[in-house]
C-alpha cells in the first residue's frame, strides 16, 4: 500500500484536453460567489454549509454518547438529552443527509456528466442555496431557543402539548424542504431537456440516473413533509387538535403523513451515495459495470416502490393489522432493487484491474455495512420480529448501518474520488487510507454494539439504564469518539490539500467517465468546447488517447 | 422591447420554452402532493367518522361553494383564451383576460370570506373553538377543522395565484413576452388552472356528498 | 425568430365547448347532491375528475405536450392514490371500539 497507485497522470499530454481559459475557482471576487448561476460555485457553497451541519450534527451525537457512559447521570440532566437527541436526529437528517449528496455532487457533476453547460434553471439553484440556508438559520435559531424534545419524528400528541418552542423549528423544516423542492425540479428538468447530443438515456454514467431517482423522491415526497410539519405548529400554536385523541383526533393519521415522507427520505439518502458507488466501482476496477441497465432500473425502482412502504414504521403503533401486512410485503420488495445493485457491483470488481485508492477503500466499507444495514432492514420490516425490536437500539443501529456505514462512508468516498476534478488537486493518499480504515473501525465499535443492546431489550432514546447495559454504551461511546475523530482528519487532509496538495490533471483515475474529459478544475462553461460524445462512459476498452481523440477530434 | 435571452445551457428558445414549461408541470406535481395529505386525512377521519362527516358536509353552506366553483372554472376559461391569444399575437387581449382571471379570483376570495363569516357566527369553527349546533359531535369537529385548514390552504394559493396574474399582466406591455416566446406567461397560467382543479376535489368532499 | 406567433391547437371554439361541458357536469354535481344517492362519494369525486381530466387536458394543454409531461402527473397521481388508499384502509380495517 505504499505505492501511490494513481494512474500515472502523464500519459495525456495536457494539450490533448483544449487549453482554456482560468478555471471556475477565479474571478469575480465575493459577489461573484454570492450571486453566482454556475453549479460548480453553488456546490461548492453547499459544500461549506452542510460540512458545518454534518460536524454540528455529529457533535450532539457525541456529547449524547458521553452521557450514556454511566447508567445515571454523566454530564447532563434527562432533560438536555432529550433535547440532544432530537437536535441530531434533525440537524443530520434535514441539514445535512438530504442534501448533501445532491446539493454539492450532484450539483456540481451532473451537468457535466450530461455534456451540459449548467443546470436549467441556474438561479433556480441558487435560490435552492439561499433558501436551504435561511431555513437552516430559523431552525437553529429554534434550537437555540431551546428548541425541542420530541424527536426528530415530532409525534402527536406530544408535540401539540410540549411547552416548548416548536414552531420555528418545524417552520426552519418546511424552509429546507423548499429547498429540496427547488433541487429536485432542477435536476429532473436537466435529466430531460439538456443532455448532449450522443448522451442517450441508456449512456447517462449511472451517478446520474442515481440523482434522477432520488429527484423524483425530492419533489413528490417534500410536499407532504411541509404539510405535516406545518400541520403540527398550526396545532401547537392554535391547540386544532387534529391528531390529539382528546378532540377526537388519531395520533396514528400524524404517523402516515409523517412517513409518507420519511421513509422515502431515506432513499433520498441512500440512492445518491449508490450513484457514487456506481461510478466508483467501474472507475478503481477499470472494467464497465457488470450490468448497467441493472444499476440505472433498480435506481428508479427504489424511488418509486420506496413510497409504498410507510407503514413499517407504525406496526405497533396501533395501525390496522391488515395495513401492516400489506407494508411489511411491500417493504421486502424495495430490498431486492438494494441486492441487485450489490451483486452488480461486486461483479464488476470480478476480473478488474484494480487500483486500490482512498474511494475504492470506502466502497469496501460500504459495501459490508451497507449488507449488514440492509439485511437488518428486512428483519425489522417482518411485522412479527419488529414487535420486539421497535424503539429499541437493533434500530437505531439499522438506520445508522445504512445512513452512516451507506451514506456518509460514501459521502466521503465521493469527497475523495471528486476532489480532483473540484479542485485540482490530490489529498494525500496515505491519509486517506489510514482514515477510511479509521472510520471503518470506529463506526463497527459504536454501533455494532448497539445491534445486541436492542435485542437485548435496550430501549431507544432512553436517558438511563440498568447498568447490565453499560459496558455495551461504553463500547459505543468509544467508538462513536474514534469516527468523529476520524471523520475530522479525512476532512482536514482534504482541506490541507487545497493548499498543499500535487496539482492534479484532468483524469488522475484514469476513468471513463464523461466528467474527467475536462480540466480539473473546469472552466467555467464546464468544457473547453463541447465533446463528441459517440461513446458510453464505461468504455474501458479504449485507453484515454483514444477517448481523448474522439472526444475533441481535430 | 427586449429579446428574450437565451441560456447557454439551452440549444435553442424552443427547447428553453419546453424546459420552462416542465419545470411548471413538475412544481405542479409537488403541489398536488402538498395538497394531498390533506385529503388523506379527510379519507381517514371520514372513515372514521362516517355518518358525523354526511350530517356535517349537509350543514356546509352550499351555495357559496358552488357559487365559488363557477366563478373558478370561469377563471380557467378566460386564462385558458389568454394563452390562445397571445399565442396568436393579441397581446392585448391576452393582458385582459389574465386580468378578467383575477378580477375573479379576486371574487372566489370575497365570497370565501362571507362565507367564513358565516361560518364563524355559527360556530362552525376549527378545533377547541367549534360550538355548532347543527353538527355537535366530534366527528363534526373534525369535519369543521379540516375544512379551515384545507379551504384556508386553498384560498393562500388563490391569493398567490392572483398576485402572479397581476405581476403576469403587469409585463405584456412592458414587452417581456411574444407571440412566439412566453412560457412565464404560460406558467402563470399553469399555476392558476391548478388552483382551480384542486378546487374542484374540495368542492364535492366538503359540500356534496 | 421568437417574432412569430406559436401555433394554437385549438381553436377557440374547442375551448368554449370544454368550458360548457365543466359548467354542465358542475350542475350535474350540485343537482346530484339534493337526491342524497348511496356512493355519492365515488359519483361526486368520480365527476370531479372528469372535470381535472378537462382542465388538464384541453385548458392546460397537457395533451399537446410532450409524454414525459403526462408521465409526471401520472406518476404524482398514482402516488396520490396510494397515500389516500393505504392510509385510509388503516382505519377502515382497525378492530371496531366503543366511540370514547
Amino acid at each position: 500500500m505504499s505505492a501511490p497507485a494513481y494512474r500515472e497522470q502523464s500519459s495525456i499530454p495536457l494539450e490533448a484536453v483544449p487549453p482554456t481559459e482560468p478555471s471556475y475557482l477565479d474571478g469575480g471576487g465575493l459577489m461573484g460567489w454570492l450571486n453566482t448561476r454556475d453549479h460548480k460555485r453553488i456546490g461548492i457553497m453547499f459544500y461549506g454549509a452542510v460540512l458545518a451541519m454534518f460536524v454540528l450534527g455529529g457533535s450532539f451525537a457525541l456529547l449524547l454518547r458521553l452521557e450514556l457512559l454511566t447508567p445515571d447521570r454523566t454530564i447532563m440532566d434527562a432533560n438536555t438529552y432529550n433535547r440532544l437527541f432530537t437536535w441530531h436526529g434533525i440537524v443530520m437528517v434535514w441539514l445535512f443527509l438530504i442534501p448533501s449528496i445532491p446539493n454539492i455532487f450532484g450539483n456540481f457533476v451532473l451537468p457535466i456528466q450530461i455534456g451540459a453547460r449548467d443546470l436549467a434553471f441556474p438561479r433556480l439553484n441558487l435560490a435552492s442555496f439561499y433558501v436551504y440556508l435561511a431555513g437552516s438559520a430559523i431552525v437553529l435559531g429554534g434550537l437555540v431557543l431551546g428548541g425541542t424534545d420530541t424527536g426528530w419524528t415530532f409525534y402527536t400528541p406530544y408535540s401539540e402539548t410540549t411547552p416548548d418552542r416548536l414552531f420555528p423549528v418545524v417552520f426552519g423544516i418546511f424552509v429546507v424542504g423548499v429547498s429540496s423542492i427547488f433541487t429536485g425540479i432542477n435536476f429532473i428538468a436537466s435529466v430531460h431537456m439538456l443532455r448532449a447530443k450522443g448522451v442517450h438515456w441508456r449512456r447517462m454514467p449511472l451517478f446520474v440516473w442515481s440523482i434522477y431517482a432520488t429527484s423524483i423522491i425530492l419533489v413528490l415526497a417534500t410536499p407532504v413533509l411541509g404539510l405535516s410539519v406545518l400541520l403540527v405548529g398550526l396545532d401547537h400554536v392554535f391547540h386544532l387538535g387534529l391528531f390529539n385523541p382528546a378532540s377526537g383526533g388519531d395520533p396514528v393519521l400524524f404517523q402516515h403523513l409523517f412517513w409518507f415522507y420519511s421513509h422515502p427520505a431515506v432513499y433520498i439518502m441512500i440512492l445518491p451515495a449508490m450513484g457514487v458507488i456506481s461510478e466508483i466501482v467501474p472507475t478503481f476496477a477499470h472494467r464497465r459495470p457488470a450490468s448497467y441497465n441493472a444499476i440505472a432500473f433498480s435506481a428508479l425502482g427504489i424511488a418509486l416502490v420506496g413510497f409504498l412502504t410507510w407503514g413499517h414504521h407504525m406496526f405497533v403503533a396501533g395501525m390496522s393489522t391488515i395495513d401492516s401486512g400489506i407494508f411489511g410485503i411491500l417493504s421486502m420488495f424495495v430490498a431486492i432493487f438494494s441486492a441487485i445493485k450489490t451483486f452488480t457491483w461486486v461483479a464488476t470488481l470480478y476480473r478488474g484491474d484494480i487500483s486500490f485508492n482512498t474511494p475504492l477503500l470506502y466502497f469496501f466499507g460500504f459495501l459490508f455495512l451497507f449488507m449488514f444495514g440492509g439485511m437488518t432492514g428486512v428483519a425489522v420490516a417482518t411485522q412479527s420480529l419488529d414487535v420486539h425490536w421497535h424503539d429499541t437500539y437493533f434500530v437505531v443501529a439499522h438506520f445508522h448501518f445504512i445512513m452512516v456505514g451507506g451514506s456518509v462512508t460514501a459521502f466521503l468516498a465521493a469527497a475523495h474520488y471528486w476532489y480532483p476534478k473540484m479542485f485540482g488537486r490530490l489529498y494525500s493518499e496515505r491519509v486517506g487510507l489510514l482514515c477510511a480504515t479509521a472510520v471503518f473501525i470506529g463506526f463497527v465499535l459504536t454501533f455494532l454494539p448497539q445491534f445486541l443492546l436492542g435485542n437485548a431489550g435496550m430501549p431507544r432514546r432512553y436517558y438511563s439504564y440498568p447498568p447490565e447495559y453499560q459496558w455495551l454504551h461504553v463500547l459505543a461511546t468509544g467508538g462513536a469518539w474514534l469516527l468523529g475523530f476520524s471523520v475530522l482528519l479525512a476532512v482536514g487532509n482534504l482541506i490541507v490539500s487545497l493548499r498543499y496538495g500535487r496539482r492534479a490533471t484532468a483524469n488522475p483515475w484514469d476513468s471513463r467517465s464523461y466528467e474527467w474529459l475536462t480540466p480539473s478544475p473546469p472552466p467555467p462553461h464546464n468544457f473547453p468546447e463541447t465533446p463528441v460524445f459517440d461513446r458510453g462512459p464505461y468504455d474501458y476498452e479504449l485507453s484515454q488517447e483514444e477517448v481523448y481523440a474522439r472526444a475533441y477530434p481535430r | 422591447m427586449p429579446a428574450p435571452i437565451l441560456g447557454e445551457q439551452y440549444a435553442s428558445l424552443d427547447r428553453q420554452a419546453v424546459t420552462l414549461r416542465f419545470g411548471m408541470w413538475l412544481f405542479l406535481a409537488s403541489e398536488l402532493l402538498l395538497f394531498s395529505g390533506l385529503f388523506v386525512l379527510y379519507a381517514a377521519y371520514r372513515s372514521m367518522y362516517r355518518h358525523d362527516f354526511v350530517e356535517a358536509v349537509h350543514s356546509n353552506t352550499m351555495a357559496y361553494g358552488t357559487a365559488n366553483t363557477y366563478v373558478l372554472l370561469t377563471s380557467s376559461f378566460t386564462v385558458a383564451l389568454a394563452v390562445f391569444n397571445i399565442r396568436r399575437g393579441a397581446l392585448r387581449a391576452a393582458m385582459w383576460l389574465v386580468l378578467a382571471s383575477a378580477a375573479l379570483g379576486v371574487t372566489f376570495l370575497a365570497i370565501k370570506a362571507v362565507e367564513y363569516g358565516v361560518h364563524i357566527r355559527e360556530g362552525a369553527l376549527p378545533g377547541p373553538y367549534y360550538h355548532f349546533a347543527d353538527a355537535a359531535t366530534l366527528g363534526g369537529n373534525r369535519f369543521y377543522t379540516l375544512y379551515w385548514v384545507t379551504t384556508g390552504a386553498h384560498a393562500l394559493h388563490v391569493t398567490g395565484g392572483i398576485g402572479v396574474l397581476l405581476w403576469t399582466a403587469w409585463h405584456v406591455p412592458r414587452g417581456r413576452y411574444t407571440a412566439g416566446y412566453h412560457p412565464r406567461f404560460e406558467n402563470a397560467t399553469l399555476y392558476w388552472h391548478f388552483v382551480d382543479v384542486m378546487w374542484l376535489f374540495i368542492w364535492p368532499i366538503y359540500y356534496l356528498v | 425568430m421568437p417574432q412569430e406567433p406559436a401555433t394554437n391547437h385549438l381553436s377557440v371554439r374547442a375551448y368554449v365547448w370544454t368550458y360548457a361541458a365543466l359548467l354542465v357536469l358542475a350542475t350535474g354535481s350540485w343537482m346530484l347532491a339534493s337526491v342524497h344517492v348511496p356512493g355519492a362519494v365515488a359519483i361526486g369525486l368520480g365527476i370531479g375528475a372528469i372535470k381535472a381530466f378537462l382542465v388538464l387536458g384541453y385548458f392546460m394543454h397537457l395533451a399537446e405536450e410532450p409524454f414525459s409531461f403526462k408521465l409526471v402527473i401520472a406518476v404524482a397521481a398514482v402516488l396520490v392514490a396510494v397515500f389516500i388508499g393505504l392510509t385510509a384502509l388503516d382505519p377502515l380495517t382497525r378492530p371496531a371500539l366503543p366511540n370514547p
